[in-house]
């Protein structure tokens, strides 16, 4: 019986093989839609499980007035004890310190991150288990994670070895000691390899202080602790004996970590976005798909109403087209799962994630309950056209009916994807405009960028980089200009508020990053003096009030400066926020950031020479020479995945409206066929043809762009003024969606209804 | 076997009321071959449509097998169609999608009959119409004729008690038009009940009694 319905729903299928194309493709490119969203929105629900007692372990924030920022992941050391001992909800506490260092691998300096130094109860607490050997204990003992292990003995086995690793300078050899399973990647705490905090006294390390803030602690609390009590308790007696304003600590349970204490990402904005917009990408090729299949059939209304004459009961009758329904659903969901399986290691790059291709039983079951759904909602609306319609209506006047629900839908569908290509436009608009060279007033193409502090004196660097005729310019400074910045409050007079940007930079940092002076000059080798000096911004001139700044003094840290050059107010924080007061004073020979300007053209030769410089200075620091992109990308990286995926959404959405409106038109002129030839051979012309086909879509277009635009209007003044500098909302902004959508329906329906008024009539009336 | 008593139907347009039907009376005994008659938009089609339950009568009384049926649900309706009748069209209105096979297996699927029984039915039938060689094409793939006696296999796979038929040799030759109406008397002899509408005169004689209907009047 069961077969039967499929045998007949195949045939329905070859039936309208165009149609029966469309919307399998539409629904599939919905359907992939949810499925990546249901994978990325499982692995972000199950952060954390991996640790076998996640619910009960949270990390400790530290809260106070730190400057530009009142809060850190982290804390003091002696916070680990001091609960551990005091308070009875503490079952356990431990105490790390994540940093970075070197391993020097068959004589190559290789850059490690993760590696966790810290007292053996932390794996009591995380679960981190040791499949090899032990845990380090004492000295220079290490235990590697698994990947760790391959990375550096490949197949050998890893106990017993050693490994030369230098952390802040200081090289040690490290006994190999054990082997621990790899954390997976939804945990926030990543761990390459574990050292004991014995080695403490050769890196200063004092667990027992309250100077340094910079300590990871986790805490593993007693079954059934109340987080928020708890924290209460904590703010009321836990005390802090360091002298930062408001200070106190705060559990955070480590499964709230990812979404709501996250510095550097915008998971739950993603999550969000993508789950939005995987509904919506579903719920857009849904309405298109049952636009399609309720004038699919309808053109099956004179065979449901033999059915039903023959003896077929409604139900049976509505098992059928449900079992259409489901064929369709179940094609394009194999291919959703197909599409899904290749896209998934791009998408996994755009949101730095490592989903599995083979989904859980879980997601299995989610998949499942959704293939029902769509199936269900998509067989619904013929079925009620069957369950309103007497059987001789079915049988004797079987015609298309205009449908209300079919045009609501339609328009909603117009609606959303007008919204989405204004916005799209806004958006665009905006970040070219942001990266404007007149907006941005700095250029860091062909700027290669290193770490500073490894070579040395930088002056003899910038020597022996001058060599090379393919290097324009070095230099070097506390900052990055649109990446990173100092903040501080410390000028124009004592107690000052008004925040201005800190930056210590070389002589030539401003030639390096194309910055115009707009008066007086720049640091120069020439001036031993300028050590007395600063340059400012504009802007910051116009705070302080000089008409005239040149030669003016500037109270800045505690002491006096000389003005001598006014720089034009380029971006130098990140373009989220507004441009600042910018005080720049001369850097020693050594920074944070060596920046190495090459020819046009020749950044390759540039990277390869300054590579071979660099690695001589110092054989054992890795080289990694990185351009502004490379940075920008990765340090907003997060947040420019949400940027993408609303492009892609908004992209998907478009397409699926434009599968929807060509299937339409295929109907609109295939079921007015014999009209049109009856037209024709009375003697309208083409163009009234199409005037008449393509009424309908133009009237829902336009209503469609008068309901859109107030919408991508609020839209997108929301969205851009979260920019300081920010484009404004004109009407060529909203005219050029409304064209692009004039564009999508004339592309979707054009062909098949100017192949409808240029047909031959007597073509379609001889089939009558 | 069939009763209507004062049957009225009526479309209700803007400003009027349009009859169609108005107050038939007609009693079919089990057995008998009726022919329906009458001009074009007489209501002849109505008149056959309110008989098989597709369609209500606005107002009146019909029993069916004593059973008062012009207020009966779907689902009543469907078990009628399932068990006692069966339709022939003049269109023939087979299922496309399906080859002669399957529209004649169709019914009893409905039915509930099982599979194997179901098999030696139809391959019974089409035995018995000679189509044996047809029964895998399509519907496009026959003539009128052929059509027709498929859509009549169709129509009593069931065993119904009652036939239906309008205007069922419409759209064919007077050859293949008789050939058909031998068909219809042959069931009719066998036990079924068989109610036509034909616009041939010669073709209403096939049947034992000819209803004669004008503007949606039985005229004696
Ligand atoms: N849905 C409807 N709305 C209004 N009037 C209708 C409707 N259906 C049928 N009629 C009218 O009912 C009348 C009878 O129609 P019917 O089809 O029963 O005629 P008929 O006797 O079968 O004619 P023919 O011999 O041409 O088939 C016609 O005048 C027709 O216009
Ligand atoms: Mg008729």
């Amino acid at each position: 019986m069961s077969g039967l319905y499929v045998k007949t729903a195949w045939r329905n299928l070859m039936k309208h093989k165009l149609i029966s194309l469309i919307n399998i493709l539409g629904l599939s490119i919905g359907l992939t839609c949810s499925v990546l969203a249901i994978y990325y929105a499982y692995n972000e629900y199950s952060y954390e499980s991996c640790h076998q007692k996640a619910d009960r372990i949270s990390r400790v924030y530290t809260f106070g007035n730190f400057g530009a920022i009142d809060w850190l992941p982290n804390t003091f050391p002696k916070v680990a004890a001091d609960l551990r001992e005091r308070y009875p909800e503490v079952e356990n506490a431990a105490v790390c310190r994540m940093v970075s260092g070197v391993v020097m691998h068959q004589n190559v300096p290789v850059n490690q991150n993760h590696i966790m130094v810290t007292e053996p109860s932390v794996n009591d607490i995380l679960s981190i288990r040791y499949q090899a050997g032990q845990a380090p204990q004492s000295g220079q003992e290490i235990g590697l994670s698994r990947k760790m292990a391959l990375k550096y003995f490949g197949n050998d086995t890893p106990l017993g070895q050693s490994l030369q690793l230098s952390i802040w300078g200081q090289s040690f050899d490290y006994t190999v000691t054990g082997v621990f399973n790899d954390l997976p990647a939804n945990t926030h705490c990543q761990v390459a390899c574990q050292i004991p905090f014995n080695m403490a006294e050769k890196f200063h390390f004092d667990l027992a202080d309250y100077d340094d803030a910079d300590y990871t602690v986790f805490v593993l609390a007693r079954p059934g602790t109340d987080w928020q009590a708890f924290n209460l308790k904590l703010a009321a007696d836990y005390k802090i004996p360091a002298d930062i304003q408001n200070l106190m600590v705060s559990l955070v349970p480590i499964k709230k970590i990812h979404f709501y204490k996250n510095l550097n990402d915008n998971n739950l904005a993603n999550l969000l976005v993508l789950l939005s917009g995987g509904i919506i990408a579903l719920v857009l090729s849904c309405i298109s798909y049952i636009n399609l299949n309720s004038i699919l059939a309808s053109s099956r209304f004179r065979e449901l109403g033999i059915r039903k004459a023959i003896g077929g009961n409604r139900r049976q009758i509505r098992r059928m087209l449900l079992a259409d329904a489901a064929l369709t659903a179940g094609i394009s969901f194999l291919l959703a799962l197909f599409l899904s399986y290749y896209l998934l290691p791009g998408f996994n790059t755009l949101m730095s994630r490592e989903l599995s291709p083979v989904p859980s039983l879980e997601i299995w079951g989610v998949l499942l309950i959704l293939i029902v759904l769509v199936s269900l909602i998509s067989g619904i609306l013929p079925a009620r056209k069957l369950n309103r319609s007497k059987t001789v209506s079915l049988l004797f006047h079987p015609k298309v009916h205009s449908g209300k629900i079919r045009y609501g839908l339609l328009a909603f569908q117009f609606v959303v994807a007008i919204v989405l290509l204004q916005f799209f436009i806004i958006s665009h608009r905006q970040t070219n405009y942001m990266f404007q060279a007149d907006v941005v007033k700095c250029n860091a193409d062909n700027v290669w960028m290193a770490n500073g502090w490894y070579w040395g004196d930088l002056d003899k660097v910038k020597d022996e980089l001058l060599k090379c005729p393919d290097i324009e310019t070095v230099s070097w400074g506390s900052s990055i200009p649109g990446i990173n910045m100092n903040i501080v409050n410390n000028w124009k007079e004592p107690g000052n508020t008004a925040m201005a940007l800190d930056l210590t930079c070389e002589s030539d940092y401003a030639k390096v990053f194309q910055i115009k002076m707009l008066q007086g000059r720049y640091f120069s080798d020439e001036y031993p003096a300028d050590d007395q000096s600063v340059v400012i911004n504009s802007l910051t001139a116009q705070v302080l009030g000089y008409d005239e700044p040149l030669g003016k003094s500037l109270w800045y840290r505690e002491r006096t400066y000389q003005i001598i050059g006014v720089i034009d107010n380029y971006q130098a924080v990140p373009v989220i926020f507004d441009k600042m007061p910018i005080i720049m004073t001369r850097s020693e020979a050594m920074n944070h950031n060596l920046f190495i300007r090459a020819r046009q053209g020749r950044m390759e030769e540039a990277r390869e020479y300054t590579t071979g410089v660099l690695a001589k200075i110092n054989p054992t620091q890795p080289v990694e020479l990185t351009t502004f992109n490379d940075i920008i990308m990765d340090v907003g990286k997060s947040y420019r995945a949400t940027g993408t995926l609303i492009d892609i959404f908004t992209l998907v959405v478009i397409c699926n409206a434009m599968m929807g409106l060509f299937g339409l038109s295929l109907f609109v002129s295939q079921f007015r066929d014999k009209e049109v030839g009856i037209r024709k051979v009375c003697g309208a012309s083409g163009w009234s043809i199409i005037r008449k086909l393509s009424k309908g879509f133009a009237l829902q277009l336009l209503v469609a762009l008068v309901i859109a635009t107030p919408i991508s209007m609020f839209l997108g003044k929301g969205y851009v003024s979260t920019f300081a500098n920010h484009i404004s909302m004109t009407p060529d902004l909203f005219l050029q969606g409304g064209a692009l959508a004039f564009l999508m329906v004339v592309l979707a329906t054009g062909s098949r209804i100017g192949y409808a008024a240029t047909r031959n009539p007597v073509e379609v009336l001889r089939y009558e | 076997m069939i009763q209507l008593k004062n049957i009225y139907k009526y479309y209700n347009s803007k400003f009027q009321r349009t009859f169609v039907l108005k107050d038939v009376d007609l009693e079919i005994k089990e057995g008998e071959f009726v022919s329906i008659m009458g001009p074009s938009g007489a209501g002849k089609s109505t008149l056959l449509n309110i008989i098989g339950l597709l369609d209500p009568p606005s107002e009146g009384e019909y029993l069916l097998l004593d059973k008062p049926v012009h207020q009966l649900k779907d689902k009543e309706k469907t078990l009628y169609h399932r068990n006692y009748m069966g339709f022939i069209f003049q269109a023939y209105h087979l299922i496309e999608e399906m080859n002669v096979y399957e529209n004649i297996e169709t019914p009893l699927i409905y039915k509930g009959i099982k599979a194997r029984e179901r098999k030696a039915m139809v391959a019974d039938l089409l035995d018995r119409f000679n189509i044996v060689a047809k029964q895998d094409l399509f519907p496009s793939q026959l003539s009128g004729g052929q059509q027709q006696l498929v859509g009549i296999a169709r129509a009593i796979a069931g065993k119904p008690r009652l036939l239906l038929a309008d205007e069922p040799t419409g759209n064919l030759h007077t050859d293949q038009g008789k050939e058909i109406m031998a068909l219809l008397r042959k069931l009719n002899q066998d036990g079924t009940t068989v109610v036509q509408v034909t616009h041939n005169e010669g073709f209403a004689h096939y049947g034992d009694r000819i209803v004669r209907l004008v503007d949606g009047m039985v005229s004696l």
